[in-house]
């Protein structure tokens, strides 16, 4: 039975996380296209724009992976504590 | 440029990969020694070695290449490659290391209890790992053709022999440290020449001025919706099933270590791709002529020479080539272990000898293969391989790791729909885009309807099969998601 509870809560945590990832970047994409000031200025000598877009989305994947791995193990913690109580 | 610095360099790789290769065959005795390095690989290890196996042709010179050619959506490639790994942390790692299973194909016949998705499973690794190994080869004739003037298919010989006596000889023990070795040196042989560029391009007239070099009708701002998006699902979910990564796993002590160690691949892979990316973007500004179909690949072993004179520009070109026969060696060889693990387990019965036989055997079609085709650009077919992948081995793993419902037949009827409809697709895609013009990025790029199509079509027959889910599944869902016993 807590098996179950535990399989549900890492998929749900687990979907969470790629839906976070995939929403922050679609904002952060969206954001960088509807802002043309961006293409226009530079930083030694390439267009901000390009930057962000090669630079940006990194460290977004491995916060969102480093939260995850933190989470996951708080899951199966407390998994441990109510088998241990049964 | 000097054919010496090229020889050099491609002649020094290859020595100490068959050194460090022999000096592991006397660590690897036992058959589980070969297939899995005894699961005593520490995560810093473990994470070189799976992005030393991971950045392939398609990452050392196709990046920069595409970016020179197309733009910023080729800013797109290493974001799916690096973020695959993401998806691979949220939904595998973990379970599939706790799954005891050495191979894709062991673990779906342990999963489903059925020999025959095992075939099936076989078939489709060994298919996978062929295609992958093709770009790899492709990419070391352009090399060679590139820095010796050898014809080019003495490139891809020269690595397929290579590869197929190391992996022979060593299996995969020292293949462990052999692929660890190799992504620093890739990290170095990109990193350093990269530094080098940036101090003298200061002093260096550029080929173009800035807005010219990046125009916006090619930057972030103009990428084509479709294309994109199906590209992230090709490269996001395709990760998944690459049978060379997914075996990596098995090597960690426990789920706990295997999310360590795929976090630490996702921050070493970000590393990486900061100095293909910075290559691409010099090239645009200091070598625009490049930027032709046949020569854009090229990028990265040409621009240290053009760009830094004299003993300094060739020791830098020489370790770039370094760099990019540590990729070809690494990742091919990664493959091979792969898809000699699988034949020799189905075929040969899984003794060292059989897997030393396949292991020239699993080398040799993907030879016959990139001699034969021309290549076309590095990332795009590599990121074709990663949409076959996706349409087929990735809805099976997820839907066995998460799903009590899935049968054995689900999981054959969508295998063999995301295999027909992605490669119909793939092979295809020349004819339909002269006869329909309109429907070509559907078929060019094919992900994002083959994988949701092949993810229906297994739930729907499940679905309809549904007497037949494995009488052990809730005990085999547990092993996969239970911590493990001890520590806390």
């Amino acid at each position: 039975m807590y098996v179950r509870s535990l399989i549900r809560s890492q998929l749900r945590l687990a979907l969470i996380c790629a839906g976070g990832f995939v929403a922050a970047t679609v904002v952060f994409v969206v954001g960088i296209a509807l802002l043309p000031a961006l293409d226009e200025t530079f930083v030694a000598g390439v267009p901000v724009s390009w930057l962000l877009l090669g630079l940006g989305v990194y460290p977004l994947a491995i916060s969102v992976a480093a939260l995850y791995v933190r989470a996951a193990q708080r899951n199966e913690a407390r998994y441990r504590s109510l088998a241990e109580q049964a | 440029m000097n054919p010496a610095v090229g020889y050099a360099a491609i002649v020094a790789v290859a020595a100490v990969s068959v050194l460090i290769g022999v000096y592991g065959l006397r660590i690897s005795r036992t058959t589980s020694d070969f297939y899995v390095a005894s699961r005593t690989v520490r995560p810093w290890w473990n994470a070189s070695a799976i992005g030393g196996e991971y950045l392939s042709a398609a990452s050392f010179l196709g990046i920069a290449g595409l970016i020179l050619l197309t733009g910023a959506s080729a800013l797109w490639f290493p974001i799916g490659y690096t973020a695959g790994y993401l998806m691979l942390l949220l939904f595998v790692a973990a379970p599939l290391r706790r799954s005891g299973a050495y191979t894709i194909p062991d673990f779906t016949e342990a999963r489903l209890e059925s020999p025959a998705v095992r075939r099936v499973t076989s078939v489709l690794v060994v298919v996978i790992g062929w295609l992958y190994i093709v770009p790899q080869l492709q990419g070391a004739a352009l090399t060679v053709r590139i820095t010796t003037g050898l014809p080019s298919w003495v490139g891809s010989v020269a690595v397929a022999v290579l590869v197929a006596v190391v992996v022979a000889a060593g299996g995969m023990r020292s293949i462990t440290f052999v692929q660890a070795f190799q992504f620093w040196l890739k990290l170095a042989a990109l990193a350093i020449p990269v530094v080098a560029l940036l101090l003298v391009t200061g002093a260096v007239e550029p080929e173009l001025g800035p807005s010219a070099a990046f125009p916006a009708d090619a930057g972030p701002g103009s990428l084509e919706v479709y294309r994109t998006v199906s590209l992230m699902v090709a490269l996001l979910l395709g990760t998944l099933g690459l049978p060379h990564v997914l075996v990596r796993f098995y090597t960690n002590p426990d789920g706990p270590a295997a999310r360590r160690t795929t976090l630490i691949v996702l921050a070493l892979l970000s590393a990486f791709y900061l100095f293909p990316t910075a290559f691409g973007l010099l090239g645009r500004t200091f070598a625009p002529d490049l930027a032709t179909p046949g020569e854009a690949d090229a990028l990265v072993l040409v621009l240290p020479d053009r760009l830094v004179p004299g003993v300094v520009g060739e020791l830098l070109t020489a370790l770039v080539i370094g760099g990019a026969f540590a990729a070809f060696l690494s990742t091919s060889s990664g493959l091979v272990v792969s898809v000699a693990g699988v034949i020799s387990q189905d075929l040969l019965g899984g003794s060292v000898r059989g897997f030393r036989i396949a292991a020239f055997a699993s080398t040799a079609v993907p030879l016959g293969v990139a001699v034969a085709t021309e290549a076309a650009g590095l990332a795009g077919s590599v990121g074709l391989v990663f949409a076959f992948t996706a349409s087929t081995l990735c809805p099976v793993l997820l839907l066995g790791i998460w799903w009590r419902g899935l049968t054995a037949r689900g999981a054959i009827a969508g295998m063999a729909t995301g295999a027909v409809l992605s490669a119909a697709a793939i092979l295809g895609s020349a004819f339909v885009a002269a006869a329909a013009p309109g429907i070509r990025p559907l078929v060019e790029q094919p992900a994002a309807w083959t994988v949701p199509l092949a993810v229906l079509v297994t739930v729907l027959v499940s679905r309809a099969d549904r007497r037949r889910v494995p009488r052990g599944v809730d005990a085999f869902l547990a092993r996969l998601h239970l911590p493990e016993q001890g520590g806390a």
